[in-house]
């Protein structure tokens, strides 16, 4: 683009947002933010290009080429005139693989409204000629994800890193809910498929792929995809990311509060009953062992001790063993199921066994 | 013995020969082909109900109070069940006796929830379907066995649900069910996109007369895409147009060997003389 072409289009800018300051003081205040959110979120008016500061990063063919007719009704840089089409219409008329992704079941209503309300069709200082960068642009409407960001003590780096939301969002339209790019599980192992990557508090985390790879018997959030429904996806304030507490100790005395995480699906009944055939499969005909392990006043095990909360190699994400002491030993658990219950062996105590139901 | 107790112990004797299958299961939920004896269970309202519908399959959904997922979940289970209404699906609440019913009738009523709501008493249905968790949905055939088995998802609970049923229905195959539950990434970028819109592009130039912007445009479209028809035949339009008669023949009969199925453009239509 010729150096007085840009002198020209920064002007015109800072023109037109001139006098949208002298409209916006007359004009009632814009309050369907479908219409123009992304405007509406920065105080202006719909439509209003947002003035370029510094040499834009990129820039649309037909005006980098001086078409102007294209869209507008005059050639004329300094006076183009109205759009031919109202302004979705004309832009897909080009990008005409928009005309399908918008029909998508999840539309973004921003992108459905105006392309506008994100993108400035000549030129921007972002690229894709986005009025903002993509974490602000998203953010200036989604307040409570601004929110989450700025005060969460355990960030998600998706969020910071590459492309930011868009790393899992898809910004126009999706088949999945929340206009995700796939569903949780296939994203969250797009990234948590490596030996290398640390957490918050730079602690190795696991090779969930792997891990899943070699433990068949999965959780039902994982098997079902969900990865949502035990971790923040945009920054919280529970280690590893949890929706809610879960005891990070082997021993804890029975709080119902501390795994409110677990009992976000599963019924604290189950854990809290003494005496049951119906809430629980882990029991000694009547006698609920999940109330045994857990009810014990200073010494309650929590889930951890005996469950993989992603994956294992045994039933019911029983683990093998346990990290015990500081030496970091394992401690086996040797569960056994067997046609009428099952039983552990050699652990923390001696031989037990357990049945629920008459032998098949 | 109080009549309540009886009936309960009634209940357990019905469900004993189901329990005694259930417990080799690795899911959290009983063998799919369980039979499920169809009781007489009371409303939220008091009423007598039989657990299971008449004709068709029953859609039993297990919930709680005072759980977002549960409140989640029945704000959605009406509409997204609503295209199978004709079609015997009957969908029913089912909620622990032992919960307050003031707050089941909160909830019920907060979340729009219309579908009748029975009460299990001490949690036997729950537990003769091995059931662990909250909210669940649980399909019984008209056999009276278990046929399906769905657990709430935060993601797509509804679109999931309304695949099942359909594949229950015979209305898709367990392909399309597949393809529900790993949906292909949504994405719109690729060479053969970016090579549209240059053609797009070069469409609107060629339509405003300005040729040599339009032949580059058309040539960026095909240096993405070198393999896309349409912007061959439209090079061969813009080219006829500038009198290269023998380049725009040559684009013509490369559109055409491209995609058989279009029209045959005659450079002769665009300005240049028809050759054989």
């Amino acid at each position: 683009m010729s150096e007085m072409r840009y002198i020209f289009s920064v002007s015109l800018a800072w023109a037109v947002a001139f006098s949208t300051v002298l409209f916006a003081k007359t004009a009632p205040a814009q309050t369907d933010i479908r219409v123009s959110p992304t405007f509406a979120a920065r105080g202006l008016p719909p439509g209003v290009l947002a003035p370029l500061t510094g040499k834009p990063v990129s820039a649309h063919a037909p005006f980098e080429a001086g078409d102007c007719k294209l869209c507008h009704t005059n050639n004329d840089p300094k006076e183009p005139g109205p759009l031919i089409k109202p302004v979705t219409a004309l832009c897909l008329g080009c990008h005409e693989e928009f005309q399908g992704v918008l029909k998508r079941a999840h539309p973004h209503p921003p992108a459905q409204t105006a392309c506008t309300n994100c993108h400035n069709p000549h030129n921007a200082n972002y690229p894709k000629m986005l009025l903002q960068e993509t974490g602000q642009l998203c953010t200036g409407c989604h307040k409570k994800i601004a929110e989450v960001l700025t005060s969460a003590s355990v960030p998600h780096k998706a969020l910071s890193s590459g492309a930011k939301c868009l790393n899992c969002h898809n910004p126009h339209a999706s088949e999945i809910e929340r206009l995700l790019l796939q569903l949780p599980f296939d994203l969250c192992l797009s990234c948590h498929n490596v030996d290398t990557m640390v957490g918050a508090n730079g602690k190795k985390l696991q090779n969930m792929k792997a891990w899943l790879n070699n433990n068949p018997d999965w959780h039902g959030p994982v098997k079902h995809k969900d990865c949502v429904a035990c971790h923040q996806p945009h920054g919280g304030n529970q280690f590893r990311l949890l929706d809610g507490n879960y005891p990070k100790e082997f021993y804890a005395p029975y709080d119902p509060e501390a795994y409110d995480l677990c009992f976000t699906c599963h019924k604290e009944k189950a854990f809290s009953t003494a005496q049951t055939t119906t809430l629980t499969r882990f029991r000694n005909g009547e006698k609920n062992l999940h109330y045994v392990h857990l009810q014990q006043p200073g010494r309650g095990r929590t889930c951890r001790a005996c469950h993989e909360v992603h994956a294992s190699k045994q039933k019911h994400h029983i683990r093998d063993g346990v990290p015990y002491g500081s030496s970091g030993w394992v401690l086996k658990l040797n569960y056994q199921q067997t046609p009428t219950g099952g039983s552990c062996q050699k652990t923390c105590h001696q031989e037990r066994s357990y049945a629920n139901r008459k032998a098949p | 013995m109080p009549l309540q107790t009886i009936k309960h112990l009634i209940w357990l004797l019905v469900l004993l020969p189901a329990l005694a299958g259930v417990g080799l299961a690795a899911s959290a939920h009983t063998d799919i082909g369980t039979p499920v004896a169809n009781l007489e269970m009371t409303t939220l309202q008091g009423s007598k109900q039989p657990l299971l519908a008449e004709k068709g399959s029953t859609v039993l959904f297990f919930f709680r109070p005072h759980q977002e997922r549960s409140r989640a979940a029945m704000q959605e289970l009406g509409p997204c069940l609503s295209e199978f209404a004709g079609r015997s699906m009957h969908l029913v609440g089912v909620v622990s006796d032992s919960e307050a019913l003031s707050d089941v009738s909160t909830l019920v009523h907060e979340t729009g929830f219309s579908a009748t709501v029975l009460l299990d008493p001490g949690d036997a249905l729950y537990g003769s379907l091995a059931l662990a968790m909250h909210p669940v949905v649980a399909v019984i055939g008209p056999d009276h066995k278990l046929t399906a088995f769905e657990p709430y998802r935060t993601i797509d609970f509804c679109a999931v649900l309304r695949s099942r049923m359909h594949l229950l229905l015979g209305d898709i195959s367990e392909s399309q069910m597949q393809r529900t539950l790993s949906p292909e990434r949504a994405s719109e970028s690729g060479q053969t996109q970016v090579a549209r819109r240059y053609r797009a592009m070069a469409a609107m130039l060629f339509n405003s007369k300005s040729y040599d912007k339009a032949l580059a445009s058309v040539r960026q479209s095909l240096e993405h895409d070198p393999k896309l028809a349409s912007a061959q035949t439209l090079l061969g339009q813009i080219l006829a147009a500038q009198g290269h008669c023998a380049e725009a023949l040559a684009a013509f009969k490369q559109a055409l060997a491209l995609d058989a199925s279009l029209s045959p453009a005659s450079p002769s239509a665009s300005g240049c003389p028809a050759t054989d």
